[in-house]
């Protein structure tokens, strides 16, 4: 299990962001996924990194220096229109993983 | 946690990895293979040159079919003609595949770049889970 927490660019220039808060709920999300693993039987290990911008570029990294053979993730985007035009996460992942990539439609 | 899962293969030379990879995938999955070989022919193509296409392409995913049975799978094989993409998406939803196992690249390296390659199209369409080997 992974969680990338993506801090905001500053909105005042030179003000950095502190990233404590959503360092814990990003904790939050993971714990929790954790719990839904372990409930069915499956242990999980958890990662939690903090990086800015497209998540999918730590996530595709995280699977390289660890060496996962296999990423599953969500391919959420709240519609089609945005999806296509913004790209997403999941995009940049199955564009850029070393290994396969199953993507689940929510 | 699958049943069947559709394989769209078009004969490239990233084809092999993609089979041998299905196929292993399957076997621990214990789900049905089912390659599929969409025919794409403008629409200015005539009913016998698309028949023509037809015949020379089913091999393809024969083989494919042929390949995965040896492994002691359920496997079939198809062809279909229409936009690669629409057709693949729209078979599986028809047909209520709950997998598509499909290679990032084919014939289409340089395309994707512009217009997004089947593969993007189908992971973004489909409504079952996109295996996307790499």
């Amino acid at each position: 299990m992974v969680h990338v927490v993506i801090l905001p660019a500053s909105m005042e220039p030179g003000v950095p962001i502190d990233p404590t808060p959503l360092e814990q709920a990003g904790a939050r999300i993971l714990e929790a996924a954790q719990k839904t693993s372990e409930e069915e039987g499956c242990k999980a290990e958890g990662i939690l990194e903090t990086d800015f911008g497209n998540a999918g570029h730590r996530i595709v990294r995280i699977a390289q220096e660890k060496g996962f053979t296999l990423i599953v993730i969500g391919a959420r985007g709240k519609s089609k229109i945005a999806n296509l035009l913004l790209g997403s996460v999941c995009d940049v992942v199955a564009h850029n993983a070393p290994c396969p990539v199953l993507i689940v439609h929510p | 946690m699958f049943q069947k899962g559709l394989v769209p293969v078009d004969g490239s030379p990233y084809m092999p990895g993609l089979v041998a990879y299905a196929i292993a995938f399957a076997k621990k999955a214990g789900c049905s293979l089912t390659f599929v070989y969409v025919v794409n022919m403008p629409p200015t193509a005539s009913a016998s040159d698309i028949e023509k296409q037809k015949a020379a392409s089913m091999k393809i995913p024969e083989e494919c079919k042929g390949k995965a049975a040896g492994e002691g799978l359920s496997a079939s094989s198809r062809i279909e003609v229409g936009s690669p993409a629409e057709t693949i998406v729209n078979i599986a939803e028809r047909e209520k595949f709950d997998l598509i196992i499909i290679a990032s690249r084919g014939y289409s390296r340089l395309r994707r770049l512009i217009v997004g390659s089947v593969a993007d199209q189908v992971m973004k369409l489909a409504s079952c889970p996109v295996l996307v080997f790499r």
